[in-house]
């Protein structure tokens, strides 16, 4: 049995030398999506995964690693590519976020590959003999010398050679020399002093760890035998139950006990895919695991000639033990070869691997480390998995050993090792996540990953332009699920950014308004006889816009045809010269002005019945004159729309029912109209400007015609003005349903929906599968739930939702508001009552 | 591609117990099967009661003698037929089992067994000039009696040792003195003093 110490001399980008002569090759791998995905996706993720064992020829470690992040890390992609001197408010939050996430266990999984690369040609001589010197100067005290330019040069066209093969989904990259520098580290420190991982590769530095000098040997102690102190008690020690290894890091002495399990088999039947990914479901243990696979890629030919050996052995064997009665264990192992050979009959394709898959769990204490083993054992077996799994004795040193890179596989590791095809153990699906979310951004909710916290952020701005979707956010889920406290904290994220945000507010109390106003210069037009401010677009907008929107406007308002008489007569009286020529800078003004004319005359009777209009009590926004016009370019414009009463879909489709329209309804409908046309002018206005559009109530956006189709061009075009939107909806399929370029949202979170109907309704708006009972239930019974006998969700899980992201990825989520206690507060108080 | 198949394992297909029933001319073990292990057991059980006879059958019959020796190696037969072969040899399990309990109490570093050498007093004494010059320095210096270089070394590198018993480490030889100034009798005697008193701290802390 060997006994290790560090196996790595030298390291540098994706690139480790060994003291066995073997240079290794190492990556970092993204995780595929898979969260909530339809069965059929699921299979294709299990097929890349199936391309990937087949990868290489001969070893492979396979590895994931839990990493803990640091704050100041989450808190620098909060603010990367935001001017700060110009955002100050924006450096306050990120501020606060920062203590906020301080204390907070975050992090994430990442995958790695390491490969050992064969020894071509003179290489063949000359790692040994590197390796040799090492020692000779490792002995003598002397420096290492380093590897040689042309070495790593040659290495690295090796091992670029050998990633070529790793299937393109699982974007691999070399690791960084401090990536790798980490890996080892943060195997010394698991629930000791771990640190987080380096974001990225290092920018500049042309320096050359040498591994010695920065990663240390560790102090291993299997059994933590220099825990126990009298000699009498290391003597009576049981090693049965101190099956843990106790790491200490020289640089830091902190200790680490940690618990490797192995697996051995699984359960008699099977396990079945999907459903069976028991590495890649390995969170649902709720524990921190590290895993890693030890693999063996076995030829097609070998393992046939292996399988034809082992018929022949057990044909013997029958023979041997046919007196012995032992017959019906050797039947097992018979049917399970039938069973085997049938397959790489089966299909030509097929390879065999050879693997240990062994994982790792941790504790600060020895009993911490040994409960966890407990537990995992608990979780793989009996209560989830029923898998065979094993705390091997007396090897936990060279299990820990082997889930690192550079380490040739233990022999221990060999006679653990598990024989299946690739495609079985692809069924695994190891490299996978369900997290979702931006590398920058702003932070919208948080994702439990790992049993560690990640902030999901979305950077609106780089995803348009990346991605080629729509500058759009939807949110769905019924009354007090969250969606209006989503949105209200996104937007106030974005005007902290320096966006300007628009919203349409059909609260009564004007909850908008107060989500905005604090600290910030906000515009509040309320269309009601308490008006303060005008929205009168002739004195609102440029007068190129003018005419146009508040001709629309009108046709609407007073119901006539745009071929009509009446269309001439305004077409011609809005002309910018003439309205010039005449001083018409008010919707006021040209009532006036037409009734000025002749009695008899079209225009007269046009506008008296302008001023019919124009007595109706909301009619004050834009009548009175007295009231200052709003600032189109003002951070935040709030259009409060509570009191409009706006036409159903029937009366809008239905002649009769539309001719009998209350005047009231009539106005709220065009009144609607001219708020979404001012806030496009608005947003479409400075193409380098941010500005976005919230609602919280779809329906008023897209319930007619004329609006939903202004919805559609802003959702096709507004991406290249850098125009935005944010939607609330209780139906996904009523308010979404008429909307064709509903496709353009990339982003959307569906939130709790008590109502199956809905929530299937909900589950098909966001591209899941809706005849999914599972996640049926989901939505209906596990996000925010509402105990039986409380009538508000537990506060610790208010805000859940399935959110799909820019990237069409899949994962539950839970809001978050913002970290400054002064908007915080605003947003909280709002809703305070409501359940968020 | 197996994509119907339930998700298995098919480590039975290779590795299954190869027993011994039959003998090259076909006739049957009487007892049998027989493993290789159970094979090997008995054929050392055999040799050291062989070669240990003198020893436990001084004064038994021959035929008592062959009973026993007969007895013996049926029932390590016995006691070997049920060990598990699977997934670790007895042999790995053993060498595994024996690591442990014969693992070093304080770890091991650099694949070595980390001990601690016993404190000890330095004996020795260099002489330094003692000019009036250099009094004004001797507020700075560091306590005569602190060990050379090496063990802080050793101590940084190693810091739990300081957690452990750990006082003194060896001194090479050459330099057992400390190079702080020797003032006068009385300041060399509190020297002496304090360095004792350090030896006992770190007694007293285990």
């Amino acid at each position: 049995m060997s006994r290790r110490s560090m196996p790595a001399t030298w390291f540098t980008d994706g690139l480790l030398w060994t003291r066995e002569g073997v240079v290794w090759a190492i990556w970092r791998v993204r995780s595929l999506p898979y969260g909530l995905r339809p069965d059929r996706d699921k299979q294709g993720v299990r097929g890349v995964h199936t391309a990937l064992l087949r990868a290489f020829q001969g070893e492979a470690l396979y590895a994931s690693t839990v990493t803990p992040h640091d704050p100041a890390q989450v808190v620098e992609r909060m603010i990367a590519g935001v001017d700060l001197t110009q955002n100050p408010r924006w450096a306050l939050e990120a501020e606060a976020r920062l203590d906020e996430l301080e204390g907070l266990p975050l992090g994430e999984r990442i995958g790695w590959i390491a490969v050992p690369m064969r020894n071509t040609g003179w290489s063949r001589v000359q790692e040994p003999l590197r390796s040799a010197t090492y020692d000779l100067a490792d002995w003598l005290a002397l420096r290492r010398p380093p590897v040689e330019e042309a070495a790593v040069a040659a290495r690295r066209a090796q091992a670029d050679q050998l990633m070529k093969q790793i299937p393109r989904p699982f974007e691999p990259r070399p690791a960084s020399r401090l990536e790798i520098a980490w890996w080892f580290g943060h195997a010394m420190n698991r629930s000791a002093l771990d640190s987080a991982a380096p974001l990225g590769p290092p920018d500049d530095l042309e320096l050359r760890l040498h591994a010695g000098a920065v990663v240390g040997n560790p102090v291993l102690d299997e059994g933590g035998r220099s825990d126990l102190g009298s000699r009498l008690a290391q003597m009576s020690m049981d090693p049965l139950t101190r099956r843990f290894l106790k790491i200490t890091d020289p640089s830091t002495n902190a200790s680490s006990y940690q618990v490797q399990l192995v697996v051995l088999d699984t359960p008699p039947n099977g396990l079945a895919f999907p459903g069976g990914e028991w590495l890649g479901r390995i969170d649902e243990s709720g524990l921190e695991v590290d895993w890693a696979i030890r693999a063996d890629l076995v030829r097609r030919e070998k393992v046939q000639s292996e399988n034809a050996r082992a018929l022949r052995e057990l044909n013997d064997q029958y023979d041997q033990q046919g007196a012995g009665g032992l017959m019906s264990g050797l039947d097992k192992n018979a049917s399970t070869l039938g069973e085997y050979a049938q397959i790489f009959a089966d299909d030509e394709l097929e390879m065999e691997v050879s693997f240990t898959n062994i994982l790792t769990v941790s504790g600060p204490t020895a009993d911490a480390a040994i409960d966890a083993g407990r537990q995992l054992r608990e979780h793989l077996g009996p209560s989830v998995w029923k898998m065979k799994t094993s705390i091997e004795l007396g090897a936990q040193e060279d299990l820990w050993w082997a889930t690192l890179p550079g380490v040739a596989t233990p022999s221990v590791v060999r006679q653990l090792a598990q024989v299946t095809t690739t495609s079985n153990l692809a069924a695994a699906t190891f490299f996978t996540s369900t997290r979702v979310g931006d590398p920058t951004g702003f932070p919208i909710a948080e994702q439990v990953d790992a049993q560690r916290v990640s902030m999901v952020m979305l950077d609106m701005l780089a995803a348009s332009r990346n991605l080629d979707t729509a500058i759009a956010v939807a949110a769905c889920g019924e009354l007090g699920a969250g969606k209006s406290y989503f949105l209200m904290s996104m937007a106030r994220a974005l005007l902290d950014r320096g966006a300007q945000i628009i919203a349409i507010d059909r609260t009564p109390v004007g909850e908008w308004g107060r989500a905005l106003a604090a600290e910030t210069e906000t515009q509040i037009v309320d269309i009601s006889s308490e008006a303060t401010m005008s929205m009168d677009p002739l004195r609102v907008l440029p007068p190129q816009d003018a005419a146009e929107v508040t001709q629309s406007f009108l046709q609407v308002l007073m119901n006539f045809s745009s071929s009509s008489e009446e269309a001439d007569v305004f077409s011609t009286v809005l002309e910018h010269d003439y309205r010039d020529e005449h001083s018409l800078h008010s919707l006021l003004a040209v009532q006036q002005h037409l009734l000025s004319q002749p009695e008899a005359s079209l225009e007269h009777r046009l506008g008296k019945r302008l001023r019919t209009q124009s007595r109706t009590s909301f009619a004050r926004a834009l009548f009175d004159e007295s009231l200052p016009a709003i600032d189109m370019k003002a951070p935040a414009l709030v259009f409060g729309t509570a009191k409009l009463k706006l036409p159903s879909t029937d009366e809008l489709n239905t002649a009769h029912r539309h001719s009998q329209m209350s005047l009231e309804k009539v106005f709220g409908r065009a009144m609607n109209l001219l708020v979404f046309a001012l806030a496009r002018r608005i947003c479409f206005a400075d193409p380098l400007q941010l500005a976005v559009l919230v609602t919280d109530e779809t329906a008023s956006l897209t319930g007619s015609p004329e609006t939903c189709e202004e919805c559609g061009l802003w959702l096709r075009d507004g991406r290249k003005h850098l125009a935005g939107l944010l939607f609330g909806s209780h139906d996904a399929e009523a308010d979404f349903g008429a909307l064709v370029e509903v496709h353009l949202i990339a982003v959307r979170l569906l939130m709790r929906h008590r109502d199956e109907t809905l929530a299937r309704r909900g589950l098909a708006w966001i591209g899941l599968d809706p005849e999914d009972q599972d996640l049926v239930d989901v939505v209906t019974r596990d996000l925010s739930p509402i105990p039986d006998e409380a009538t508000a969700p537990d506060p610790q899980r208010r805000g859940e939702g399935i959110l799909r992201d820019f990237r069409n990825r899949y994962g539950r989520v839970k809001v978050i508001g913002p970290a400054r206690s002064e908007t915080e507060r605003v947003l909280h108080g709002i809703h305070k009552g409501a359940i968020v | 591609m197996s994509a119907g198949r339930p998700v298995k394992f098919y480590t039975r297909a290779r590795k299954f117990p190869r027993l011994l029933g039959k003998t090259l001319d076909g006739r049957t073990l009487p007892g049998g099967p027989y493993s290789i292990r159970q094979a090997v057991v008995a054929g050392v059980v055999l040799f050291v009661m062989a070669k240990t006879i003198s020893w436990w059958g001084g004064s038994m019959s021959g035929v008592s003698r062959g009973i026993l020796i007969v007895a013996a190696v049926l029932g390590s037969t016995v006691v070997t037929r049920n060990l598990p072969t699977f997934p670790r040899n007895p042999l790995s399990l053993l060498l595994g089992l024996l690591r442990v309990i014969t693992s070093p109490s304080r770890g091991r570093y650099r694949n070595r067994a980390i001990t601690i050498p016993a404190g000890g007093r330095v004996r020795g004494a260099a002489l330094i000039d003692d000019s009036p010059a250099e009094h004004h320095r001797l507020g700075e210096a560091p306590p005569p009696s602190q060990p050379d270089v090496e063990p802080e070394q050793l101590r940084e590198e190693l810091p739990f040792l300081d957690a452990g018993t750990a006082t003194a480490a060896p001194r090479p030889a050459g330099v057992d003195v400390a190079p702080a100034p020797t003032l006068s009798r009385v300041s060399s005697l509190l020297a002496a003093a304090a360095s004792n008193t350090g030896t006992h701290t770190g007694e007293r802390d285990e």
